[in-house]
């Protein structure tokens, strides 16, 4: 046995000692059929899941690979339930396949009778089987081969999906590299983006996953409808198509609230998508408007509820899922996978920033006494006031305009939930602010102008929470924020992280009440972030001078 | 029957306390030795102390019943003899006086001078079951058959590491049990076992599932690592020290305990077989060695090869090498070979940015105990990881450590130093802590239970008007001072949990640890009256040695009466002759014998003051 960088635990954990020598080499070994779950600055923490186990094994590693790295690196004997369970999950793999009739109609089928019964009699599989085809095959419903697959990995035997995907209505896309490379991490997430089929690549804000996107797009040559959470984003899609590939502005259509094309390559909101007029999805047709080779999810993690059914009924395009964050407070993870694709591509955010990807940033939670006043007032309050009174304690103000005071000339975000406080603050910054109120025009017209470094200070509410790029911004102070929503936490770091012309390094503030509730939701939300491995430095507000 | 009733009425009571101790029988209704001596042998308390008895007492004493005339008396070279002839090898049959002796004191037997009597009952039920339920007086008195020599092509290391992985985790899992005991009692229910909130506690801190916590405990009970205080349990001063040894120190108690409960002569049966792995198993071993065994011993063998696997002594029912040290005698061999295959362990962690600290590895145990003062411990395993918070280490504070102890010892322990924001939060904590202090209220404050004091007045007016505290009735009494009728401790744990910094002191104002739940001075469960010194006191004779022997008299023949046994009764004659008469009793009243004569085929009376002597007429053929 090595004295090795794994630690195989018996609940299926293995941690990485991240400064052991061999840890490079075991990290990648592992990553094939483990879950990277966090990754603080020491020790990285990964599961073997039966989804991983199984992914390996459709991409031809077996039960003796898997094992064997394990046993490789381990420090210690690996616990034999891991390896039995290893061995007995891995062997549950292929016994069912999906594929076509020569007809082309949907089939599963086994030679081993006892699982082909057994799933073919589960409560939840049953409807989907529409015909016995002949003792060791069954027809499936034209629309049910996701939720096939999602029911089949619950029962606990997998299906190998032979089935293809539908090659789309070809189309010219190429990348246009002339002034640019693909980096190696972006390169490798196409790569495994298909050599899957379909599944989701998890890269840090600001590491260029639109250019996965558009690498995606470039190898697969087709109609690609992309869809993002806003406008606003729809419009830097296009404008980054535009810059990086071959495609024209008469090849890309938006298909929003306010415009609707449909062309070779659209881009849609979620929001329309789900758009209901008269109880019924209005704009679904969008989904057969033409024979997509591809769909891009941006920003996965936002995936509304009810795409989550309607991408069911996409299972035979291939599907891209694109997230910094793939942390959802209602859980379910678990269905993104299950509907897009499991995860391909997972980088540690860093990873890529010792790569030099994406910006260093320094993040600091400033803590701020409520003067007595105010602590009366919030322990005389109801529960339900306590978060709001703390958040927008009037004593954030003058910290604020310390940290604005401290950073001057650089592009300085100041983020906030509330609305009366985000009006306060641009009061007393003299800056403008942006919330969902905002015409779509005038945001892109304060994005640019603080792109361009006439606008420095920009107070902006959850709006500015994703999809915004705003690469010169190196400060942002968060005021407050939705509870205690890690993924929004993020997200708003994200906002920083794009590598800098200035040089400057980043700074992220959060103003957390003392003694508050404030602080408790900080504690979830930085959460995300302390398992990529940053680290809030605490600060007390009354030394911020000395910071 | 006559002869056990006299045998009772012969014995000390000590003696006669400690024999009635090895058998079960039914005390209701008796009255007397006579009627004890018909309980004991009743069939199902016969058949009950037949199935303890192993192989060599069962061989013995089927071999004493066997002995034609036995009825009337045996000797130990009758019995002797006859397991020569029954094909016992010498060891058995020069064991017979002992074992015999053995048997008398099990009441199985009656042992006077250099006669043996086996009643008739215990023959009867012998016979009755001999060769069907129980083997043959031949076959129990047969050497055991030689060991079978399996050629197996098992691979003994799989089965060794295996081993060592199962003995490893229960040695963790035990730990883990009694360091949660440390931090918060359970308590145990009137009816027995552990109430269900704790069980899942203790379940949960031990990494074990909810049906095999019980096993986990006992064990812990058995090795004296928990101890009941009233109501609770608790981790003992053994359990502590315990807890403090190497890994292989303490799987070695654990595996000495479970040793101590194996017969020693069991013990070696084993341990020949362990040489290789054979056809049968332990438990077949077990039933050869018991033959009459019953519901007892499956349980008893169950618990046993249980806790065998979770030791890693056994692994699928078969011996393996350390089993075999352990079953020798040998611990501290089967602990280093089995130590060989446990994780090594370390002394140092990583402290990371998150507040969570890891060590790759079993840490080394006077660390861990440390450490668990002011961290709380999040993940068991291989590696462990814990946790620092603002009241894990008010706790910490609390039992006596301060900012700069923590600190140090964090700094040496940690790999990586020490993040910024572990150290702030230690030294926030320690800056504020005990700025709150609660109390038990004087007498003076009644009906007020609980006083809490700070020299900070803007901080006993948030206090009063906390909404998150309404539900302990806070009321100010002084500027710096609050009152609740609330016992101290609920107002600490809601001041705790509403994150004031709060410390708990004694009268004096000495800070105080305290745990989330008390002890509860619930009183011991009363002593239980012992059954058996019960029985004696009512059955024992007391009085005038005279008049307790003609009572005697009177009562061995009224048994013999209801039993319609036959007896040999001497008669004084006139003349000082004596005379024997073979009689079936049929009353005895007014001091008088009425009885039929055998012999003579006539009824006859006579006083109970002519009768000499009476014992056991020869059982109709």
């Amino acid at each position: 046995m090595s004295d090795g960088p794994l630690i195989v635990q018996s609940d299926r954990t293995v941690l990485l000692e991240v400064a052991h020598p061999l840890a490079e080499d075991a990290r990648h070994d592992l990553a094939v059929f483990a879950e990277l779950e966090r990754a603080p600055e020491h020790v990285h923490t990964y599961r073997i899941t039966r989804l991983g186990l199984w992914n390996a094994r459709a991409a031809g590693h077996d039960a003796d690979d898997m094992l064997g790295t394990l046993e490789r690196y381990a420090k210690f004997p690996v616990p034999q339930t891991v390896a039995v369970d290893m061995r007995e999950t891995v062997g549950r793999y292929g016994r069912l396949i999906v594929d076509r009739t020569d007809d082309g109609a949907l089939r599963l089928r086994s030679d081993d009778m006892a699982v082909l019964t057994e799933v073919a009699g589960a409560k939840r599989i049953a409807p989907l089987l529409t015909d016995r085809i002949d003792g060791e095959s069954f027809l499936v419903a034209a629309w049910a081969r996701g939720q096939l697959k999602q029911e089949l990995v619950k029962l606990g035997w997998p299906a190998e999906d032979l089935a293809g995907y539908t090659p789309g209505t070809p189309h010219p896309i190429e990348l246009d590299q002339t002034e640019w490379h693909l980096r190696g991490y972006q390169q490798q997430a196409i790569d495994n983006f298909f050599g899957g089929g379909s599944g989701v690549v998890v890269l840090p804000c600001g590491a260029g996953k639109t250019l996965v996107g558009a690498g995606a797009m470039a190898t697969a040559k087709t109609t690609t409808l992309i869809l993002v959470t806003n406008t606003v984003s729809a419009r830097q899609w296009r404008d980054e198509l535009l810059r990086r590939t071959s495609l024209t502005a008469e090849e890309i259509g938006e298909y929003s609230g306010q415009v609707k094309e449909v062309k070779p390559v659209t881009i849609a909101t979620y929001q329309i998508l789900t758009a209901k007029r008269k109880g019924e999805y209005a704009h679904l047709a969008l989904l057969d408007a033409l024979d997509w080779g591809l769909v891009v999810y941006d920003e996965v993690h936002l995936l509304p509820a009810p795409v989550f059914k309607l991408t069911a009924e996409l299972q035979a395009r291939r599907r891209l899922g694109l997230t910094a964050t793939l942390v959802r407070e209602d859980g379910r993870e678990g269905d993104v996978f299950s509907l897009i694709g499991p995860k391909r591509f997972d980088a540690p955010w860093k990873e890529i920033e010792a790569q030099g990807f994406i910006s260093p940033a320094a993040c600091y939670e400033v803590r701020i006494d409520l003067p007595q006043s105010e602590r009366l007032v919030y322990a005389a309050s109801a529960d339900d006031e306590r978060y709001r009174l703390a958040a927008t304690a009037p004593a954030k103000l003058g910290v604020v305009k310390e940290l604005v005071a401290k950073h001057a000339g650089e592009r300085i975000l100041v983020i906030g939930q509330y609305l009366d406080q985000i009006d306060e603050l641009a009061d007393a910054l003299r800056a403008p602010k942006l919330t969902g109120a905002t015409p779509v025009d005038e945001r892109e017209r304060l994005f640019q102008a603080f792109r361009e470094g006439t606008t420095t200070v920009l107070v902006v509410s959850k709006v500015a929470n994703f999809s915004v790029d705003l690469p010169e911004a190196t400060v942002a102070i968060q005021v407050s924020g939705s509870f205690g929503s890690r993924q929004e936490e993020a997200q708003r770091l994200g906002r920083l992280l794009r590598p800098k012309e200035s040089g400057l390094s980043a700074n992220f503030y959060t103003l957390v009440a003392r003694d508050t509730v404030d602080q408790d939701f900080a504690q979830n939300r930085q959460r995300f972030l302390a398992e990529q491995g940053y680290s809030y430095t605490i600060l007390d507000s009354h030394s911020l001078a000395a910071a | 029957m006559l002869e056990l009733a006299a045998r009772l009425r012969g014995l000390p009571r000590e003696q006669l306390a400690a024999a009635l101790q090895t058998r079960e029988f039914d005390p209701v209704g008796i009255r007397d030795l006579f009627d004890l001596a018909e309980a004991l042998l009743s069939p199902d308390s016969v058949d009950q102390a037949i199935s303890r008895l192993d192989r060599p007492r069962l061989a013995v004493l089927a071999a004493a019943a066997g002995i034609v005339g036995a009825d009337a008396g045996t000797t130990a070279d009758e019995v002797r003899a006859e397991l020569v002839r029954l094909g016992a090898s010498a060891e058995l049959s020069d064991a017979a006086g002992e074992l015999l002796e053995a048997l008398s004191k099990n009441l199985l037997v009656v042992e006077a001078g250099d006669r043996v009597h086996v009643p008739s009952a215990v023959a009867s039920r012998l016979t009755s079951r001999s060769g069907h339920e129980i083997p043959s007086a031949a076959e129990l008195a047969a050497p055991a058959p030689p060991v079978l020599v399996a050629f197996d092509e098992i691979d003994r290391s799989i089965l060794e590491r295996r081993a060592a992985e199962t003995a490893y985790a229960t040695v963790a899992a035990t730990a883990e049990l009694i360091a949660e005991l440390g931090t918060q009692p359970a308590r145990e229910l009137a009816k027995g076992g552990l109430a269900l909130p704790d069980s899942k506690r203790l379940a949960e801190a031990s990494g074990t599932e909810l049906d095999a916590l019980p096993r986990l405990f006992h064990r812990a009970d058995e090795a004296g690592l928990v101890v009941r205080d009233g109501a609770f349990w608790l981790e003992s001063d053994l359990g502590a020290a315990w807890a403090l040894e190497s890994a292989a120190g303490r799987w070695r108690r654990l595996a000495e305990c479970w040793r101590d409960r194996i017969p020693p002569a069991l013990r070696e049966l084993v341990a020949r077989r362990s040489e290789t792995l054979s056809a049968s198993t332990f438990r077949d071993d077990v039933s050869w060695f018991y033959p009459a065994g019953g519901r007892w011993l499956s349980d008893g063998v169950e618990r046993l090869v249980d806790d065998a696997e979770a030791l890693g002594l056994a692994v699928a029912g078969e011996p393996v090498e350390a089993g075999r040290l352990v079953l020798a005698g040998e611990l501290d061999r089967a602990a280093a070979q089995l130590a060989a295959h446990f994780p090594k362990q370390v002394d140092r962690v990583y402290v990371q940015h998150d507040l969570s600290i890891v060590s790759p590895g079993p840490l080394d145990p006077s660390l861990d105990a440390r450490l668990r003062t002011f961290a709380d411990v999040e993940g068991r395993d291989l590696a462990s990881t814990y946790r620092v918070s603002a009241a894990s280490v008010n706790r910490g504070l609390a039992a006596g450590e301060s900012a700069e102890s923590i600190l140090s010892f964090l700094g040496a322990l940690s790999l990586t130093g020490i993040p910024q924001p572990l150290e702030y939060l230690v030294a926030e904590a320690a800056a504020r802590f005990g700025s709150v202090r609660v109390a038990a209220a004087d007498e003076a404050d009644a009906p007020a239970r609980a006083s809490i004091r700070s020299d900070d007045e803007q901080l006993i007016r948030t206090l009063s008007v906390d909404q998150s505290l309404a539900s302990i009735g806070l009321r100010q009494a002084g500027p710096n001072r609050l009152l609740s009728r609330f016992p101290a401790e609920v107002v600490f744990w809601a001041l705790s949990d509403a994150r004031y910094p709060v410390a708990a002191e004694d009268p004096s104002g000495r800070i105080v640890r305290l745990r989330r739940h008390r002890l509860a001075h619930i009183p011991a469960p009363a002593p239980k009256t012992d059954p058996i010194a019960a029985l004696l006191d009512r059955v024992l004779e007391q009085g005038d040695e005279g008049a307790t022997e003609l009572a005697w008299l009177a009562r061995q023949l009224e048994a013999a009466a209801r039993a319609k046994e036959t007896l040999t009764v001497t008669v004084r004659m006139p003349g000082g002759q004596t005379a024997d008469y073979l009689l079936a009793p049929a009353s005895v009243a007014n001091g008088r014998l009425r009885a039929r004569d055998r012999k003579a085929d006539i009824e006859r009376t006579l006083p109970l003051s002519a009768i000499a002597a009476v014992t056991p007429g020869p059982v109709d053929g």
